[in-house]
């Protein structure tokens, strides 16, 4: 059967052009008043015109597909509600990294509207600041398809109803936060770098694909269905990402080494805050469909070096220090992530469990060199406390690091050393500043101005800034209810709602 | 070295099946995966989607815009024009 004729219009490529080039050059004000972020971060940029959307996207095409994306993934949310599919989930501890999701990720899409916005203001081509304009509305309906999604489960379960709140209060989600903080406080150009192409192009896959396909391993239909709603406009985001590297890259050869700066900068600040993923894939999710270790092998080891392989002919050079890392630490990371969570679950909106058995041989099974060797009996050993009654919970606030803020809770792989802890510090107008990692402090020593402002939460709390010393205090600030909305999985209200809707 | 590989992943629909063939048609030597909900599609250096076929196959006209809706990942530089969608590395 042959395609009928199609209706007589503009090709793409007109189209595109006369679509999106709508710009004028002013002449009532100077230009460096209209476009007051343009020079600032060093950048040259000769021909605005040269960059162009591999997608030739215009706005009525967008409205178009947009349109298209959400009646399917609204005919599945409705479908999933009317059903009460959360009754096919795997087991109710899953719904946590659906809370880590909503309090961690999906204020970030919020975020990232206003960023985007931002650019798409700064910059004075019409190529670019359409791209980012479109972009921009896209992570505006990213933010609100997940918040309508996950909405159905807190009809349900614990944890989902202030997630707004607990995003700008919560110790660990200041991680995500000053992420989003660190990036819009950036230039324009910085800002492109960080999110479009550190985040996009290299990082994404290692976010959503390991959540969506972790959602469709344990029976949620309708967080894997927003997942691929959201995914389908990513391709459209990673290749902004490449096209905004490629045109910086092109533009002057003195661009090059500013580039290369936040690439690794941003390389690294992505890889620090999915240490939070690798522990949702690893320990989170009832059914694993991959490890973290297999997924950095998958996403840095093969995708990544690819990518800068094509961008080796612009002069650019793959961070083999940061990488050598991130390699090194594949088999540990996660395993630590869960023991930091494990001892302050008490202040968090999350429940935490020990694997059984079944899970921990998994472990061992993806982790043949570390789990059984480090943290099989650390955990064997909390499980017999437990039920001596024991369960330790930590009273007192951890060293976080400055730059990525997380705990110092990651040890010495690279140097051999994997049961002692990496410290490193910095000085600065006479004080002293602590990081843990050699990316951290690099970051921090490249710009000390802006990261010695960065809001540390255990410093806030001990300057009274977080509703008291105390942890139930700190906690009525966070809204979060305890004994309800944090603790252990086994005794919670979560279990007891799950044991409800399974008749057990 | 060898070459990069070009990549496409789609959503396994009616729609996304039927791409895949027309995918499959035209590009010598491409390698389909069928995983969950997903088919992952890889070819050394490129990869070209051509709305002629892809029209063929479903049985309606079929615009290259219309790709982004069963689109999961991508990897690699894209190209889009009226006849085919290109997805390709330039090492």
């Amino acid at each position: 059967m042959s395609a009928n004729q199609r209706k007589k219009r503009l090709n793409k490529k007109d189209a595109y052009k006369y679509m999106t080039r709508l710009g004028w050059n002013p002449t009532y004000q100077k230009e460096e008043d209209v476009f007051p972020f343009l020079e600032m971060e060093g950048l040259k940029i000769h021909d605005w015109e040269a960059w162009e959307d591999p997608f030739r996207m215009t706005m009525d095409s967008y409205w178009k597909l947009q349109a298209e994306k959400d009646k399917k993934l609204y005919s599945i949310i409705d479908a999933f509600a009317q059903n009460n599919a959360q009754k096919n989930i795997s087991d109710a501890r899953y719904v946590n990294a659906l809370k880590l999701f909503l309090t961690g990720v999906t204020p970030l899409e919020y975020k990232v509207v206003q960023g985007f916005s931002h650019a798409a203001r700064a910059f004075k081509g019409e190529g670019a600041s359409i791209a980012c304009q479109m972009q921009a509305i896209d992570e505006l309906r990213h933010f609100q398809t997940q918040v309508h999604t996950m909405s159905h489960y807190n009809k349900y379960f614990d944890g989902f109803h202030d997630y707004r709140t607990m995003h700008d209060r919560v110790w660990y989600l200041s991680v995500p936060k000053s992420f989003g903080d660190d990036a819009s406080t950036s230039g324009p150009f910085e800002y492109l770098t960080a999110i479009s192409f550190s985040f996009e192009f290299v990082l994404t896959s290692l976010l959503f694909v390991p959540f969506m396909s972790g959602a469709a391993y344990n029976g949620d239909m309708a967080t894997v269905t927003f997942g691929f709603s959201a995914q389908s406009d990513e391709s459209r985001h990673m290749t902004l990402g490449l096209s905004a590297i490629k045109f910086m890259l092109e533009q002057d050869a003195d661009n090059v080494p500013i580039v290369q700066k936040w690439m690794d900068k941003w390389l690294w600040r992505g890889y620090r805050m999915l240490g939070l993923v690798a522990m949702m894939m690893d320990y989170m999710l009832p059914n694993s469909p991959t490890s973290w270790a297999e997924a950095v092998e998958l996403y840095i080891e093969q995708n990544c070096m690819a990518l800068y392989k094509d961008l080796e002919k612009y002069g650019i050079t793959v961070p083999e220090k940061l990488i050598n890392t991130i390699v090194a630490e594949k088999s540990h990371l996660s395993h630590q992530v869960w023991n930091i969570f494990y001892n302050h679950t008490n202040a968090a909106n999350i429940h935490i469990w020990m694997p059984d058995e079944n899970k921990m041989n998994w472990l061992s099974e993806k982790y043949p060199d570390t789990f059984d060797k480090y943290y099989r009996p650390m955990f064997e050993r909390y499980i017999a406390l437990q039920e001596k009654g024991e369960r330790y919970y930590s009273e007192t606030l951890p060293l976080i690091c400055q730059t990525c803020q997380i705990p110092l809770g990651f040890t010495d792989i690279e140097g051999g050393n994997p049961h002692v802890y990496t410290h490193k510090t910095s000085e600065y107008n006479g004080e002293i500043f602590h990081t843990c990692s050699d990316g951290c402090k690099e970051i921090f020593d490249a710009q000390p101005e802006k990261y010695v402002q960065s809001w540390l939460p255990p410093h806030q709390i001990f300057q009274g800034n977080c509703g008291g010393a105390t942890i139930p205090e700190v906690l009525k600030w966070y809204k979060i209810e305890h004994g309800v909305d944090n603790m252990d999985y086994i005794g919670s209200p979560d279990e007891a709602m799950w044991n409800k809707l399974k008749n057990k | 070295m060898s070459a990069s590989i070009a990549l496409l992943c789609l959503q396994a629909t009616e729609d996304g099946r039927a791409i895949t063939e027309a995918i499959r048609e035209d590009n010598e030597g491409v390698v389909i995966t069928n995983k969950p909900a997903m088919i992952q599609i890889e070819r050394a250096e490129r990869i070209t989607v051509k709305a002629s076929t892809v029209s063929e196959h479903l049985g309606r006209d079929w615009d290259p815009e219309e790709l982004q809706l069963v689109l999961i990942s991508l990897g690699g530089q894209v190209d889009e024009t009226d006849d085919e969608f290109i997805v390709y590395w330039n090492n």
